[in-house]
């Protein structure tokens, strides 16, 4: 049962905009009383000016610091404080309450948190697919056994079922020949952050349950114990794992292939770094699993102020045309394709294979048994 | 490991969990910052010992740079966990390993935010004689070959020890991946490893700090052929000339564990400081700076590393995911995989210990190695370990009968002979002289005895506690000249003299730098912690 992207996109995106209308109406009461505590407590500046307090999973945090962004906004009269944190830890996270919007990555956790604060007001407008970050030096024993191809200058895990099994089996680098550059006695794994507390790690289990499932999104309680299981060792034997996406992707940059020879990243975290760093090391290689998953970065306005956020990001066109310089994907790519065109970057402009996450209990329900495995 | 051990680990990791959940949510302001008042603007950092080097050379550029008051206090990693969770205040904590510290669900909690600064693998430094014999200068050995060249004899090696140092730390539990049967991710499973004990039979000088540990080399580089420490104290060594050999820097196959430097901010209200600090810090132009240095690595790939850095592919090794897994390997290292301890703990028992609850004070101290105090990471792992031999000398104006304690090697006998321990410090009444050096001079004179006779190795060390000058029996001059005297077996003893009360810190210095010891000074904090402190170099 393997979803279109179109439709299934589509039909999401409305129900988030009927749900965005109808709930806005229905707390309009009860958050004018939030409007006047805000207000009481001085965050309006005396020029007029609306702070918005923003909690972001961390790969969002260079576009909303941005100077332009914070131009385009303050044109609007908003200020930004942005801080970050683990999407998944977003809704429990101490402070919460501070901020007037959650800005985690994923639709699931952009539900958690909506649960945990009683807000109902949601909407998204980038989204990013998930890719693997690695090294040419890696190209010729990937290539050799069918892993990765090539196609329209695009590197793709054209064989993610062979991947996954492979580390399912703990498959060495050393074993898989010819390997002139890379044979070591590591395994070979796709490293990840930690599943428990963040999104980028949430969505590669979303696409390897897919695989491990015989491509079909997990669906029942039944398969998602049974997939989780088998895929125990792609979480367990990478040991400690970083809270916050920006964390492996930071080792893959300074640590590079000693570290990190295959890191799940957003497309967006290695287009921002490649758009930003002229002189990226030449050895860099994105590759993008067929099939993939999409993270759709999800505003969640926790207060009227937040919802006036959401409303002028979505609308203002400058607000594109900066996200497309981090990398984000959105309505119009334009200006995205453009700047990788001239940066030599090879990317894909649509993502034919996409699948959906599995429901957000069922994967909380895998997660939840990987962390029993894993332990606290 | 029997079960009923296994079980007593497990009651003691939980009960330390608990009593660190109970202590912190009492914090008290009042035991806040060490010695004198920190104005409130100031950015405290607690910071692990060995970036002691970042604020002597580039502190004030740091300060002036970013215009915020960057004020350092120093602590390893465990004592850091402790103090944190003890309910000291510190804006932010900064130390060369933050994995460990970020497991403890306590303070996981209380991490605002945090950014690696700089980046250091723990590797072999080895003589270069000794790499050309062995030719791990020309080809990386596995983990595995140095094991077998270490239980052969070939190769010799100091090493912190893991619970007072991060690099102890980092080893011990890199090379118990590369030598598991797999090298992913430790499990319980692999801490049993015969291979490890094998690798840490080369082991022969042990310290509780990096910085101490290159120092030691530098002073005496015959002891050993290479050691376990920092790329960046390895290459730093190298540059200052102070050695007669070079060390060549050895980077095992399987690969190593690289110290990432993250600082973390605990007092979300200094974010806008802390952002500030981290924009300094990683900026192109100051992390090239700090490279150059510190012979560090910089984060920002955009900055020069330091032109003696070697350019090559580090192969990381994973580090574990479950704290109980670290908290294992740590335990069974003290237990079964280290070279085992005999000391002789020298305690002064003159009249004056009466006054200002000394005597108080250094029976708290010994019942803290008696594992007195479970509820603290340090304590814990400070006390008193299986296979370790202690003898007390009291003494007043003459050294009393040595009391002595064999931990043996199962938990019941463990368990007897801190019984046995605390009872005896408990019965301890202070009067009399003070006849430190006679005292010092049985201890060594004991302990070398023994080491002529012991056929596997063991470290062999005094720890003196005094209050007050030395009124009986020979002097200090006396004492190091008879040591001059004697064989090998008395002059490889390390003394570490503790400065308490009214005692000469010259003297004590002096003691110290003369056996290639360390001098601590109990004056200011708590003798408890100086004990464990110590505990580090036995």
């Amino acid at each position: 049962m393997k979803k279109f992207l179109g439709p299934a996109l589509a039909l999401l995106l409305l129900v988030g905009v009927v749900f965005g209308i109808v709930f806005s109406a229905r707390d309009k009461q009860a958050s004018a009383r939030d409007a006047n505590t805000v207000a009481a407590s001085g965050a309006v500046a005396a020029d007029g000016k609306t702070t918005v307090r923003i909690l972001t999973g961390s790969e969002k945090l260079d576009f909303l610091r941005d100077p332009e962004l914070a131009k385009a906004l303050d044109a609007e009269g908003i200020v930004l404080d942005v801080q970050k944190a683990g999407s998944r830890e977003i809704a429990t996270h101490p402070d919460l309450k501070k901020f007037d919007v959650a800005y985690p990555a994923g639709v699931a956790a952009a539900q958690k948190i909506a649960t945990a604060t009683g807000s109902r007001r949601m909407s998204n407008s980038f989204y990013t697919p998930m890719a693997v970050a690695s090294w040419k030096q890696l190209l010729p024993p990937l290539e050799a056994n069918g892993i990765v191809r090539k196609q329209g200058g695009v590197y793709y895990v054209a064989d993610m079922h062979k991947l996954v099994e492979m580390m399912a089996q703990g498959t060495r680098w050393k074993d898989l020949q010819p390997n002139p550059n890379y044979a070591v006695s590591k395994s070979v794994l796709i490293g990840t952050t930690d599943v428990r507390t963040s999104n980028s790690a949430a969505m590669y289990l979303a696409l390897v349950s897919y695989i491990a499932n015989g491509d079909n999104v997990v669906d029942s309680d039944a398969a998602a114990d049974q997939v989780v299981d088998r895929l125990l060792g792609l979480f367990s034997k990478q040991g400690y794992q970083e809270s916050s996406s920006t964390g492996p992707f930071e080792d893959y940059v300074t640590m590079k292939l000693g570290k990190s020879p295959l890191v799940m990243v957003y497309e967006q975290q290695f287009l921002q770094y490649a758009f930003r760093h002229p002189s990226i090391d030449a050895d860099m290689v994105l590759l993008y699993p067929q099939p993939t998953v999409l993270t759709k970065h999800t505003i969640v306005a926790l207060t009227d102020k937040g919802a006036r956020f959401a409303e002028v990001f979505e609308r203002n066109p400058e607000v594109q045309k900066i996200a497309s310089r981090y990398g984000f994907r959105g309505s119009d790519n334009t200006a995205l394709f453009a700047e990788a065109k001239a940066r030599k970057i090879e990317m894909p402009q649509t993502l034919v294979d996409v699948v959906d996450p599995p429901t957000y209990d069922l994967l909380e329900r895998m997660i939840v048994r990987i962390e029993s495995t894993l332990g606290k | 490991m029997t079960d009923l051990f296994k079980t007593l680990r497990w009651a003691a990791v939980s009960v330390a969990f608990a009593l660190l959940v109970a202590c912190s949510s009492g914090s008290d302001p009042s035991t806040g910052n060490d010695d004198d008042a920190v104005p409130a603007n100031a950015f405290t950092i607690l910071a692990g010992s060995e970036l002691k080097d970042v604020e002597t050379q580039l502190g004030d550029e740091i300060r002036k740079a970013t215009g915020i008051d960057v004020r350092f206090s120093y602590a390893g990693t465990l004592d850091a966990i402790d103090r944190l969770n003890g309910g000291e205040q510190f804006d932010a904590v900064w130390v060369s390993h933050g994995k460990y510290l970020a497991m403890n669900p306590d303070l996981k909690a209380r991490i605002v935010a945090q950014d690696k600064i700089m980046l250091s693998p723990v590797i072999l430094g080895v003589k270069r004689s000794k790499a050309v014999a062995l030719g791990w200068d020309k080809n990386d050995p596995t983990w595995k070959d140095i094991a077998d060249a270490a239980s052969a004899g070939s190769f010799t090696f100091g090493m912190t020890n893991p619970t007072s140092s991060n690099t102890g730390f980092t080893a011990v539990i890199g090379i118990a991946a590369a030598l598991a049967s797999n090298p992913d991710a430790l499990t319980e499973a692999d801490i049993s490893n015969p291979a490890l004990k094998a690798f840490f039979q080369g082991q022969r000088m042990t310290a509780g700090s990096s910085g101490w540990l290159a120092d030691a080399y530098a002073a005496d580089p015959s002891k050993v052929d290479g050691i376990i420490n920092y790329e960046s104290v390895i290459l730093s060594l190298n540059a200052n000339g102070k050695l007669s050999e070079p060390l060549v820097p050895v980077y095992p196959k399987e690969g190593i564990i690289t110290a990432d430097y993250p600082l973390m901010l605990l007092n979300g209200g200094k974010r806008a400081e802390y952002d500030r600090l981290i924009a300094y810090l990683r900026s192109i132009a100051f992390q090239t700076t700090l490279s150059a240095a510190t012979l560090r690595r910089p984060v920002n790939a955009e900055s020069q590393a330091a032109a003696s850095i070697p350019k090559r592919t580090l192969i990381e090794l994973p580090f574990p995911g479950q704290p109980q897994v670290i908290n294992g390997l740590l335990d069974a290292f003290l237990a079964d995989v280290r070279v085992p301890s005999t000391s002789r703990y020298v305690l002064d028992l003159s009249g004056s210990m009466d006054e200002d609850g000394r005597i108080d004070q250094l029976k708290a101290a010994m019942n803290t190695l008696a594992g007195g105090d479970p509820g603290s990471l340090s304590s814990r792992y400070a006390r008193f370990q299986n296979r370790e031999r202690v003898g007390v000398i009291p003494f007043n104006r003459e050294p009393m009968p040595t009391l002595l304690f064999d931990m043996g090697t199962t938990a019941a006998e463990n368990g007897a002979t801190l019984a046995s321990i605390k009872a005896a410090v408990d019965g301890m009444q202070p009067d009399g002289g003070t006849a430190i050096y006679d005292s010092v001079q049985r201890a060594m004179v004991e302990l070398a005895e023994a080491k002529r006779v012991e056929k596997t190795p063991r470290y062999y060390t005094v720890v003196l506690m005094t209050d007050g000058e030395n009124t009986d029996g020979m002097s200090l001059r006396e004492l190091l000249r008879w040591r001059e005297s004697q064989d090998d077996a008395v002059k490889s003893i390390r003394v570490f003299p503790i400065v308490f009360g009214n005692a000469d810190a010259d003297e004590m210095k002096s003691l110290a730098e003369s056996t290639g010891g360390k001098a601590f000074d109990a004056k200011a904090g708590s003798l408890a912690r100086v004990f464990k402190d110590i505990r580090g170099y036995q």
